[in-house]
C-alpha cells in the first residue's frame, strides 16, 4: 500500500500545527468563538443537500462542522492548528512527488504560514481551507497512477467532483496535474497537451455549466465557489496568492537541486530564520488585538461572565465604545454601576448604548444591553436585524437562540417553537433548546424562571415608538411602569451622568426611590453633591442627600485643585479620574458648556464655579 | 450463509417496522393532528398532492382514502407524502366529489382512530402558477430576495429573480396583468435597478420617477388593456413598536396616485388623486378598466397620531381612450366611521367581486395581527367578512384566479410572523369555504423555511422569463425615463 505520509518528514508540520495552536489558544481565542456565532450549522440531511447543492458547498459545510464547536477554546485552537499542519503535510507529500529535497522540506510551511495570517483577519473563512485540502487530498494518488487513461479518467472523474466540493480550489490540483504531466512523466507531447487542454476546458467550462444548475448565483461566484472571504463580493487575491504558492512550491522540488548534510543544515537554518521572521511579521500585521478585545467582551456578556468581564476592565481598561457598552452592561448586572462606571473608562454615550448599524456586531451587542434591559422587541430587532445583515446569506445561531427567548417572554409561542425546533437540530444547542421546549406555553414556568420572568415583568405595558435618540424617554417609561427596574434607573442616571446632562439627571433622580439603595450609588452622590454645589457657597452643607464623609472631603480637595491651579487636569487625573467630576470636566465626549450646566437650575440667580 | 439469514431478517424487520398495521385500536371524536391544516376542505382538481405531518409524536399512520370511485389505503410513518401520479388519478377520478379520509396513528405506543375528515374537488381549477417573493420577515435590512414561481400542480418552482445577481438589491414584488404571465412587473430597486416590464418576454426597465413626483412607482397594477399601469408613489417611513405581538409600523408620510402610459412613457394623475391633505394609494382598475379603486385617508401627523390613520376605500371613473379621470370620489367603505383602516382593493376578473384588507389602521397591514379580508359584492353592495377565511394573524395580500372561484393570500395564521400562501375557494354563489396551505413535497418545509411568502399572485402560464434575463436586464440596459404628460 502507498503510504506517502511515511516518506515526508512530519516535524515541520506538527511543529506548525502547535505553533498555531497556541497561538489560538492562548493569544487569539475570542476569533475563533466570534465565527461559532455566525452560522446555524444543522444535522439534517435537508441542510447537507441545501449547503453541498451549489459548487463549494461541500467545503462550507465542512467547514461549519468544524465551527460549531468553536465555542470551545480548546477544539478551535486544535482545528486550526491540525487543519494547517494538514496543509503543511498535503503540500510536504506533494511535493515529494517531484522530487525529494531533505534541505527544502520546511518551503511546505509557507502556504499555511500564510493562510494563518489571513485568518487573523475574521472575514477570512474556513470553507477556504477547507477547499484547498480537499483540492490537495487526490494529488499524491494521482502522481502514483502510472497508466496514461487511467490517469486521464481519474482526472475527468476528479476535476468536476472537486470543482463541486471545493469550487475554485479545483484548479490547484488542476494546475499541479498539469506541472506534473509535462515534468515528471514520460508520455508523447500530445498526451501531455491533452491533459493541459482537457484540464483548461473543464477550468474555464464547469462554472459556466453549473449556471445551468444553479442560476441563481452571477458567473464570478460561481468561478471561486466557496465564500473565501465573508463579503463574497470583494476579491480574494491574498487566498489566490496562497493557492499559488500552494502550486509553485511543490513544482519548485523539480528544479531546485538537493544538498549535502553540512550545506543541508545551512540551509534549513536560513528557511527557519526566513519563516519565523516572515510569519511573526505577518501575523503581528494582520493581528488585531481591538477586535479580539470586543470579542472578549461581547463573548462574555453572551454567556454572561459579569465577573470576568470587570476582571478584565480592572486589568485593561476597555476603550472602544463597544467593549466599553459591555463593560457598563456588566457593571450594571453586578449592581455596582452607580459605584464603578467612572473607575474606567467612559466615551459618552457611546459606551452605553452603542447605535444602531447595518451590520452583524453592533447590533448584537446593543441587543444584550436592550434585552437585560427589558426592551424585549428592540433585542428582538437588533438580532433579526444582526442575522440579516451577514453578507454571506448564513443564519446565526446566537440570533436564533435570542429570538426564540424574545418570543417566549411575547408569548409568541409558535414562532418560538419554530426557531426552537431548528436548535434541537444543532449539537451544541439540543439540550437548551429540548429544555426550553418545556416552556413553551406554561406561563407560570415562564414566570418562575428568574430571567425571563423578570424580563416579562421589565418590559413595556404600553406602546410607543422605539426613538433612538430619546432613550432617556424610552428608559423613563420603563421605571414609570415598574419603579423597581433598578436597571433601568442605572442606565438612566448613567445616561444623563454621560451626557452631562445634569438638569434631567436631577430630575430624574426622585425615580429611584423605590429601589432601596443602602447608600446612594457613590457616582451619584458626586453627582448631587456637585448640583447642590452649582448654587451653594459650600456644597456640603445642609446637602438634603446622606452625602458620605469620603465624597464631602474629596468634592472640597476637588474643588481646591480645580480652583486654584492654571492646569488643574494632571492633578486632578491623578487623585480624581475615577470620578464623575473628572469626566464631566475632562472628557471630551459630550462635554456640556458652562451655560448648559448652568441651565440645570434655570432658576439660579447667580452661577457658581462649576468646581464647587 | 449466516450473513445472508441476517440480511433477510433485517429486511423483514425493516419492512414491517416501516408498514406497521393497527392494532387495538381507541376511537376518538379528534380530528387528527395534521400539519398542514387539511381538514374538511375544497379543493381544485390540478392542485398538487396534499402532503402532511402529524404531530404528537406519531410513529406510524394508516391513511384510508375513500372515493366514489378511487379508495386506497397508505401506510406512512409521521410524514404523509403521495406519489404524485396516485394523487393525480385520484382527483381526476374524484372531480366533483367529496373523499373521505380515515386515519389512524400510533403515538407512544398506542393506536388512536381520529375522526375522518373530507375533501372536496371542485372542477373548478386554480390558476396552474403562482409567484412569490421570498424573504425573512424583517425589519430594514434584507438579506437573500428572491422572486419564485411555483406550478401548484407539481411541486415545480423556478427563481424569476435573485438579489444575488443584482448586487444585492431589494426587489418588490412581481405582479401580472390580467393573470397573464405574458405582462407583468416588478421594482428592481438599487443602482441599475427600476421596474423591469415584461411584455410577451420583451423585458424593458423603466424608471418611474417624473419630475415632481415623490417617489418612484410603488404599489401597482395593471389595465386590463396593458396600454396603461397605476401607482401610488410614497414617502415610507418604518418605526418600531415595543408593545409585545407589535412589531413594525409602516407608514406614508405623503403619498399620490399616477398613471403610466406604458406606450408613450408619460406619467399624469388628477388633482383628485394628490395633493398634501390627502394619502393615496393601492391603486386598481376596475375589470371593466373603466374605474380605479384606491385607498385614500386625510393626512395627520405622524408618527404621533399613527393610530388614527385609517383609509376609506374609494373609486373615481377612468377613460381609458383619452387618459381622463372622473370628477367625483365615490366612496365604498368609510374607514373613519367603521373605525378601521382598508388597504390592497382587488376586483375579481368577473367583475362581481372587490377583495380587500382591514385593518385597526395604518397602511401596512402584514404586520398588523388583527388585518382580516372582506370582500364587497360589487353588484349588490353586500360585504362578507370572510369570517371561515380570516384568522386572528395577519391575512392579506390577495390575488385572484383568472376565473374567479379562487383566490390565495398570505396569511400569518400559523404563528404570527411567516407568511404563507393560502388558497380559498368562492362558489357560484359567492359563497367562501375554508382556506388551506400551498403543499409541499416534504410537508416539513414550512417547520424549518425561515422566509415569509410574499405577495402570492396567481397566472394562467409560467413567465417567459428567469433569473439570468433579470441579471442581464440590469448590467446591460439602460432605463427608460418617464416623464409629465
Amino acid at each position: 500500500m502507498y503510504k506517502p505520509w511515511t516518506k515526508i518528514n512530519g516535524w515541520p508540520s506538527i511543529l506548525l500545527g502547535l505553533l498555531i495552536f497556541v497561538f489560538y489558544y492562548f493569544y487569539y481565542p475570542y476569533h475563533l468563538h466570534y465565527q461559532e456565532q455566525f452560522q446555524l450549522f444543522l444535522n439534517s440531511s435537508e441542510y447537507l443537500s441545501e449547503q453541498a447543492g451549489k459548487p463549494g458547498g461541500l467545503s462550507e459545510y465542512i467547514a461549519g462542522y468544524f465551527i460549531q464547536f468553536f465555542s470551545y477554546r480548546w477544539y478551535g485552537a486544535l482545528t486550526m492548528g491540525v487543519l494547517l499542519g494538514l496543509m503543511s503535510s498535503l503540500i510536504a507529500i506533494t511535493a515529494l512527488g517531484f522530487g525529494r529535497k531533505k534541505a527544502f522540506e520546511l518551503l511546505a510551511c509557507i502556504p499555511p504560514v500564510l493562510y494563518w495570517s489571513l485568518f487573523c483577519d475574521e472575514n477570512y473563512m474556513l470553507a477556504g481551507l477547507i477547499a484547498l485540502l480537499l483540492s490537495l487530498l487526490p494529488l499524491p494518488l494521482y502522481q502514483k497512477i502510472k497508466s496514461y487513461p487511467l490517469r486521464i479518467s481519474y482526472l475527468l472523474v476528479m476535476l468536476p467532483a472537486l470543482y463541486w466540493f471545493a469550487g475554485g480550489m479545483f484548479m490547484v490540483f488542476g494546475t499541479i496535474v498539469i506541472a506534473w504531466e509535462f515534468l515528471k512523466t514520460e508520455d508523447t507531447t500530445l498526451k501531455k497537451w491533452s491533459v493541459l487542454f482537457i484540464s483548461c476546458l473543464l477550468f474555464i467550462g464547469l462554472p459556466f455549466l453549473a449556471k445551468l444548475v444553479v442560476v441563481q448565483y452571477p458567473i464570478e461566484r460561481l468561478v471561486s465557489g466557496v465564500t473565501f472571504y465573508r463579503y463574497p463580493q470583494y476579491p480574494v487575491w491574498p487566498v489566490v496568492v496562497i493557492a499559488l504558492s500552494t502550486v509553485i512550491i511543490p513544482v519548485l522540488f523539480f528544479f531546485i537541486p538537493d544538498y549535502e548534510k553540512k550545506q543541508r543544515v545551512f540551509a534549513v537554518i536560513f528557511q527557519l530564520a526566513i519563516i519565523i521572521s516572515g510569519s511573526g511579521y505577518l501575523i503581528s500585521m494582520m493581528v488585531n488585538k481591538e477586535k479580539e478585545e470586543v470579542m472578549t467582551y461581547d463573548y462574555h456578556v453572551r454567556m454572561r461572565n459579569w465577573d470576568k468581564i470587570i476582571e478584565m476592565a480592572d486589568k485593561k481598561a476597555p476603550s472602544s465604545s463597544l467593549s466599553v457598552s459591555c463593560l457598563n452592561l456588566a457593571l450594571c448586572k453586578k449592581g455596582i454601576m452607580g459605584d464603578r462606571m467612572f473607575h474606567y473608562y467612559q466615551n459618552g454615550l457611546a459606551g452605553l448604548f452603542p447605535s444602531f448599524a447595518r451590520d452583524y456586531t453592533i447590533p448584537f451587542i446593543a441587543g444584550e444591553i436592550y434585552y437585560h434591559l427589558g426592551f424585549v422587541n428592540t433585542a428582538q430587532r437588533y438580532a433579526f436585524e444582526a442575522m440579516e445583515a451577514l453578507p454571506d446569506y448564513q443564519k446565526s445561531v446566537r440570533a436564533i437562540k435570542r429570538l426564540a427567548e424574545t418570543n417566549i417572554i411575547n408569548g409568541e409561542y409558535n414562532v418560538a417553537r419554530k426557531y426552537l425546533k431548528l436548535l434541537q437540530k444543532t449539537t451544541l444547542y439540543k439540550h437548551w433548546a429540548d429544555k426550553t421546549m418545556l416552556y413553551l406555553s406554561d406561563e407560570a414556568k415562564i414566570e418562575a424562571d428568574p430571567e425571563w420572568g423578570t424580563l416579562r415583568k421589565y418590559r413595556t405595558k404600553v406602546d410607543f415608538l422605539f426613538s433612538e435618540p430619546e432613550k432617556d424617554m424610552m428608559l423613563g417609561i420603563l421605571l414609570q411602569q415598574n419603579p423597581t427596574h433598578r436597571m433601568a434607573f442605572e442606565y438612566l442616571m448613567a445616561y444623563c451622568l454621560l451626557t452631562k446632562d445634569l438638569k434631567h439627571f436631577h430630575s430624574y433622580y426622585p425615580l429611584g426611590k423605590e429601589i432601596n439603595y443602602k447608600s446612594i450609588p457613590l457616582h451619584y452622590q458626586e453627582a448631587l453633591i456637585y448640583i447642590w454645589g452649582l448654587n451653594h457657597e459650600d456644597p456640603t452643607k445642609n446637602i438634603p442627600y446622606p452625602i458620605n464623609d469620603k465624597i464631602k472631603n474629596d468634592v472640597r480637595t476637588y474643588g481646591n485643585i480645580y480652583t486654584s491651579q492654571q492646569n488643574p487636569e494632571p492633578m486632578l487625573r491623578k487623585q480624581f479620574s475615577g470620578t464623575f467630576w473628572y469626566y464631566l470636566h475632562f472628557r471630551k465626549h459630550n462635554k456640556a458648556t458652562y451655560e448648559e450646566l448652568y441651565d440645570v437650575y434655570a432658576d439660579n440667580t447667580s452661577p457658581v464655579s462649576p468646581g464647587v | 450463509m449466516m450473513k445472508k439469514w441476517i440480511i433477510h431478517i433485517l429486511l423483514f424487520v425493516f419492512v414491517f417496522s416501516a408498514c406497521e398495521r393497527p392494532s387495538s385500536i381507541v376511537e376518538s371524536d379528534a380530528l387528527p393532528p395534521i400539519y398542514p391544516d387539511y381538514t374538511n376542505i375544497v379543493i381544485p382538481v390540478n392542485i398538487a398532492p396534499l402532503n402532511f405531518l402529524l404531530r404528537d409524536s406519531v410513529e406510524s399512520t394508516e391513511i384510508v382514502i375513500e372515493g366514489k370511485n378511487n379508495s386506497f389505503t397508505m401506510y406512512e410513518d409521521e410524514i404523509v407524502q403521495f406519489s404524485e401520479k396516485k394523487w393525480k388519478r385520484l382527483v381526476t377520478s374524484e372531480s366533483g366529489n367529496k373523499i373521505t379520509i380515515r386515519i389512524t396513528a400510533k403515538s407512544n405506543g398506542k393506536w388512536i382512530r381520529y375522526a375522518p375528515f373530507y375533501w372536496k374537488i371542485v372542477p373548478d381549477k386554480l390558476d396552474p402558477y403562482l409567484s412569490y417573493r421570498l424573504i425573512e420577515p424583517g425589519y430594514e435590512v434584507w438579506n437573500k430576495i428572491q422572486l419564485c414561481e411555483r406550478r401548484i400542480e407539481t411541486f415545480d418552482e423556478c427563481v424569476l429573480a435573485d438579489n444575488n445577481l443584482t448586487d444585492g438589491s431589494c426587489m418588490n414584488c412581481h405582479i401580472y396583468g390580467n393573470q397573464d404571465a405574458s405582462l407583468s412587473m416588478f421594482h428592481l430597486r438599487g443602482k441599475n435597478g427600476g421596474t423591469i416590464l415584461n411584455r410577451d418576454g420583451k423585458l424593458r426597465k423603466i424608471n418611474t420617477k417624473a419630475e415632481g413626483q415623490i417617489s418612484p412607482a410603488i404599489y401597482g397594477n395593471f389595465h386590463p388593456s396593458g396600454k396603461y399601469a397605476v401607482f401610488s408613489t410614497n414617502t415610507i417611513i418604518p418605526e418600531f413598536h415595543s408593545l409585545k405581538n407589535e412589531r413594525l409600523e409602516v407608514y406614508d408620510t405623503e403619498s399620490d396616485i399616477i398613471i403610466i402610459d406604458l406606450e408613450s412613457n408619460k406619467v399624469f394623475s388628477s388633482p383628485l388623486l394628490s395633493g398634501k391633505a390627502n394619502l393615496e394609494t393601492f391603486p386598481v382598475f376596475s375589470t371593466d378598466g373603466a374605474k380605479l379603486y384606491f385607498c385614500t385617508a386625510p393626512a395627520v401627523p405622524l408618527p404621533d397620531s399613527v393610530r388614527s390613520l385609517k383609509y376609506n376605500l374609494c373609486s373615481i371613473d377612468f377613460h381609458a381612450s383619452n387618459g381622463s379621470f372622473g370628477t367625483q370620489i365615490d366612496t365604498l367603505f368609510n374607514g373613519i366611521e367603521q373605525n378601521k383602516s382598508v388597504c390592497h382593493p382587488k376586483t375579481s376578473p368577473d367583475g362581481h367581486f372587490l377583495l380587500y384588507t382591514v385593518a385597526d389602521y395604518g397602511t401596512f397591514p402584514i404586520w398588523h395581527q388583527e388585518t382580516d379580508l372582506q370582500m364587497i359584492d360589487l353588484r349588490t353592495g353586500n360585504i362578507d367578512s370572510l369570517t371561515i377565511v380570516n384568522s386572528d394573524r395577519s391575512d392579506s395580500y390577495h390575488s385572484w384566479s383568472s376565473n374567479s372561484r379562487w383566490f390565495v393570500f398570505a396569511s400569518k395564521r400559523d404563528d404570527g410572523l411567516y407568511g404563507k400562501p393560502y388558497f380559498c375557494y368562492v362558489d357560484k354563489n359567492g359563497e367562501v369555504h375554508k382556506p388551506f396551505v400551498l403543499p409541499q413535497r416534504n410537508p416539513t418545509k414550512y417547520d424549518n423555511f425561515l422566509k415569509s411568502f410574499n405577495i402570492p399572485e396567481l397566472s394562467k402560464g409560467p413567465v417567459p422569463f428567469n433569473a439570468v434575463d433579470i441579471e442581464k436586464i440590469r448590467k446591460e440596459q439602460i432605463a427608460e425615463t418617464v416623464s409629465n404628460r
